[in-house]
């Protein structure tokens, strides 16, 4: 290494983060077993129209024959007789039937953006993604659930074969660990070439939402395409508070893109004006869809993820 | 106040610059890969985003690189405290024959002069600065820009040849530090690269070496000795390479310009070797020489006088010479004539080396020494209190030269009481006044014996005979036939004279031969004539030194370690260490 090559790489450790590093996305295992164990306890949340009609633990809006007790009606004809609680009538004299609720599986539809940018940060936001998509898709594979994996790439998604029950956990491990980030990604085509079929479950888009446009499109294919969606935004630190100062070239490491700029308070202040605005924009933009919008940095554990963040909002 | 000792090291400075520019360009072309540039372009498309070229001063790295490349230009620069201008340049310039070396273009001794001359030309306001001549009598040569003209003194300075007389130039030195009023000293020994170092004591020097291994053979000694039944004579020479490795030489040798031959031979590296050959016995001088040429060919040769007694004429003047004659013919190479007291004329004083009056006075001081005996009531020379009385002596010093290791109990005897004259010193003092004083009246050499020996018993004593040839010895000195160079030296005083082997004319009575080879008489009036060969001085090898001629004075272990600048380099290393350590430790963080 010369010496301009040497002070190079310096120059490129004295600003923390902003490094681009070949195969950063790979550091680590994805999930490992002490931490499986304990998404056994966790469920997704699914609302009454999110189930799918099979057999599973989620509540439905279907009446079914049940231990689970849901409410008290006025007998009409034409009803089951085995339906008419006993009690009730010897007590007041009037028929009534006693309700037991449906339980049913859901679908979870895990849509990955798989561009370059992804594969930014240190750790990188792509393998954050990835522990997450395999953290929630075992979570429902735990629960019986069906899980569907879209690949968004390009303007067009890549579907891969439904999982289902807990023997798909290995595959499903696989499978999201075998994903590599490259490209670029039109989210909003990608989404509404996911959703060209009808659907219903849960879909869980993660993605940096790194466009202009586009995010309040995705989560309407989703919503018209009958899905609950939630979005999960994946940034590095840097990028919602950035550090550098000084003169640069930034270069777009999916377009490639140069822009020549000077760096300076002024910048870094527009910067977060900006980050701020647009952050109101995709926050507006999921409400509009009654759809969750939860965002999550690299620095953050997939513990304190899993089991802080996102409960209460996509587990339980 | 900070003062440095090697300031031209501050140039050294320019790096900063240099290095806040590298990283000025590093800045304006770092290329940044972000995740997506989007909100960049929105973000500063409200505001000019052209680039700047501001100093990347929030940099550790640089900082850290800009505060060690600081600390070490400091510790080059060899900064002290505790002083403030002027500073008293104390330059030791090295004068010795290494210094005459052509092994650096032109020579070691020019570029020390042009070393000299730029320390000169770096003088601040209020600076002084000293010079001293390290050659084989040290001397201040000048001082600037109170006394004389320094430069001018040493471009008149002949090639140096000769040993160094380092005692003498540092106690030279210490005595020019504790010049207060001149500012703190800063010494500068510039020598040649095989001179010892300046003994200074506490005092710190600044040595600037001169030269490389030097590829010189010398004749560091010759000498001739002759048998004294008469026959042939042998002369001893004594070779010395200062070469690393052997060389092969020659050595030609002449005996009064006939030559003696050539000899073959291979000199040791770093060594010496001595040889000897036979010279025909009437030889008055041989000189020898060295054939292959070196890069010091001041000392290849050599000459040596030979032992020939010194031929000396004496007047003896009395009427009772008896045991004083005999005593006087006793002393090798002199020859006495003896008049009475009452045929002795002016006239006889020309002419004889020495006189010796027995009874009688000069009317006036004469101008050829003089042995003053017994001399009588009202003269020139010393004031008699009485005559005729007993002098009883008390015990002499046993350092004095003339009269040390001699037996003078029979000394004490009848004769006259006298008063030590101012010019004179007592040998042999007694309670009733000295029985034997010498000195120097008008530069012309006296001894006084107010007795009469052959009245006495002394007379009859063998100290009596090495009395007398003691004083004749100091009355009318005979030069060796060898003397060092820068060793003071009283010619004869029938030699007024003589001519240096460059060609100068040395005159007496007291002369500093400097340049080796061999001295011969310009002007005399005595038995040597002109152009006679009267001593040598050998050759210097390169590294000699000359015998102190200066004692140490008292005074000079008295620089107050206190009052000497305090250095701070070694703090300034430290730090730019430290500084170093910082940057590593940042780098390895960030990786």
């Amino acid at each position: 290494m010369n010496a301009l090559a040497w002070l190079s790489k310096l120059r490129q450790g004295a600003t923390r983060g902003w490094v681009d590093l070949p195969g950063a996305e790979h550091e680590g295992p994805l999930l490992d077993g002490p931490f499986l164990k304990r998404l056994e306890h966790l469920t997704l949340t699914v609302g009454r129209h999110g189930t799918n009609g099979f057999a599973g633990e989620h509540p439905s809006p279907r009446k079914a024959s049940s231990v689970e007790f849901a409410d008290y009606r006025d007998y009409r004809p034409g009803d089951d007789f085995r339906l008419i609680d006993w009690n009730v009538y010897a007590r007041l004299g009037e028929l009534t039937l006693r309700l037991t609720e449906a339980t049913e599986s859901t679908t979870l539809h895990l849509l990955l953006d798989c561009s370059g940018s992804m594969a930014w940060g240190i750790p990188s936001k792509f393998r954050l993604m990835q522990r997450l998509a395999a953290a929630l898709g075992c979570v429902a594979l735990a629960r019986y659930d069906n899980v569907a994996v879209g690949v968004l790439r390009d303007a067009k998604a890549q579907i891969l074969p439904r999982l289902r029950g807990k023997n798909d956990t290995g595959r499903l491990l696989s499978v999201i660990d075998d994903l590599r980030p490259s490209g670029t990604v039109d989210l909003a085509a990608a989404a509404a070439s996911y959703c060209g079929a009808p659907r219903k479950g849960v879909a869980v888009l993660i993605s940096d939402l790194l466009a202009p446009t586009g995010t309040r499109e995705t989560v309407a294919a989703l919503r018209r395409a009958g899905l609950t969606p939630t979005v999960l935004q994946v940034l590095a630190r840097e990028e919602s508070a950035p550090t550098l100062e000084g003169p640069f070239d930034l270069v777009d490491c999916e377009t490639g893109a140069v822009l020549t700029t000077a760096i300076n308070g002024e910048a870094l202040r527009a910067y977060g004006e900006r980050f701020d605005s647009w952050t109101r924009e995709m926050e507006a933009a999921c409400a509009s869809q009654r759809a969750s919008f939860i965002r999550v940095f690299t620095d953050q554990p997939i513990d304190e993820l899993l089991f802080g963040v996102l409960r209460g909002q996509v587990v339980r | 106040m900070i003062s440095f000792s090697q300031p031209q090291a501050l140039f050294g400075l320019v790096v900063l610059p240099i290095l806040l520019l590298f990283y000025m360009w590093r800045a304006r072309h770092s290329r940044q890969v972000i995740s997506s540039i989007w909100l960049w372009q929105e973000a500063v498309a409200r505001f000019s985003h052209r680039p700047t070229r501001r100093l990347p001063l929030r940099d550790p790295l640089l900082l850290l690189q800009l505060l060690a490349a600081l600390l070490l230009v400091l510790f080059l620069a060899g900064p002290r405290a505790g002083h403030t201008n002027p500073v008293h340049q104390i330059v030791v310039l090295d004068d010795s024959v290494a210094m005459a070396a052509t092994d650096l273009a032109p020579s070691r001794f020019a570029q020390a002069k042009q070393r000299v001359q730029s320390l000169i030309d770096h003088l601040g306001d209020g600076d002084h600065l000293s010079l001293i001549l390290a050659g084989p009598r040290a001397r201040l040569l000048g001082q600037a820009p109170s006394a004389g003209d320094p430069l001018a003194a040493l471009r008149a300075l002949p090639p140096p040849n000769g040993p160094a007389d380092l005692v003498g130039a540092a106690a030279l030195a210490r005595g020019l530090a504790e010049t207060p009023s001149l500012g703190p000293p800063r010494v500068t020994f510039i020598a040649a690269n095989e001179t010892p170092a300046l003994p200074v004591g506490n005092l710190s020097v600044t040595t600037v070496r001169l030269g490389h291994t030097l590829d010189d053979q010398s004749i560091s000694d010759l000498s001739v000795a002759c048998s004294p039944h008469g026959g042939t004579c042998e002369a001893f020479a004594r070779l010395h390479n200062a070469d690393a490795l052997p060389q092969a030489d020659a050595l030609a040798a002449w005996a009064d310009g006939q030559s003696l031959g050539q000899q073959p031979l291979t000199l040791p590296a770093r060594g010496s070797l001595d040889l000897s050959f036979v010279v025909p016995s009437a030889t008055g001088v041989v000189r020898a020489a060295l054939t292959r040429p070196d890069a010091l060919p001041e000392n290849n040769a050599a000459s040596a006088l030979a032992p020939n007694p010194p031929s000396l004429r004496a007047l003896l003047v009395s009427d009772t010479p008896g045991p004083l004659l005999r005593a006087l013919q006793g002393v090798p190479g002199l020859s006495v004539r003896v008049v009475s007291i009452e045929a002795y004329q002016d006239t006889d004083a020309v002419g004889p080396d020495l006189i010796v009056m027995d009874g009688i006075a000069p009317v006036d001081l004469l101008t050829v020494p003089l042995l003053a005996v017994n001399p009588p009531a009202n003269n020139v020379l010393v004031n008699v209190r009485s005559p005729n009385v007993f002098l009883p002596m008390t015990l002499p010093d046993p350092t004095d030269p003339l009269v040390s290791g001699l037996d003078l109990d029979g000394l004490p005897t009848v004769g006259e009481a006298i008063d030590t004259p101012a010019w004179a010193s007592a040998d042999v003092d007694g309670p009733k006044g000295p029985l034997v004083v010498h000195g120097s009246q008008s530069g012309e050499r006296m001894v006084i014996l107010p007795w009469e020996p052959s009245t006495g018993a002394f007379s009859q004593d063998v100290s009596f005979p090495l009395l007398i040839e003691r004083l004749v010895r100091w009355l009318a000195p005979v030069p060796a036939a060898t003397i060092s160079a820068g060793t003071p030296l009283w010619l004869p005083t029938t030699v007024q004279s003589v001519r240096s082997p460059t060609g100068a004319i040395l005159t007496g009575p007291l002369i500093e031969p400097q340049a080796s080879g061999l001295y011969l008489v310009a002007d005399a009036t005595g038995s040597l004539t002109t152009g006679a060969p009267l001593f040598a001085v050998p050759p210097a090898s390169p590294g000699e030194v000359a015998p102190a001629s200066v004692e140490t004075p008292p005074w000079a272990p008295l620089i107050a370690a206190a009052g000497l600048p305090r250095a701070l380099w070694p703090w300034a290393l430290l730090a730019a260490l430290i500084a170093l350590s910082g940057e590593w430790v940042y780098y390895a963080r960030k990786t």
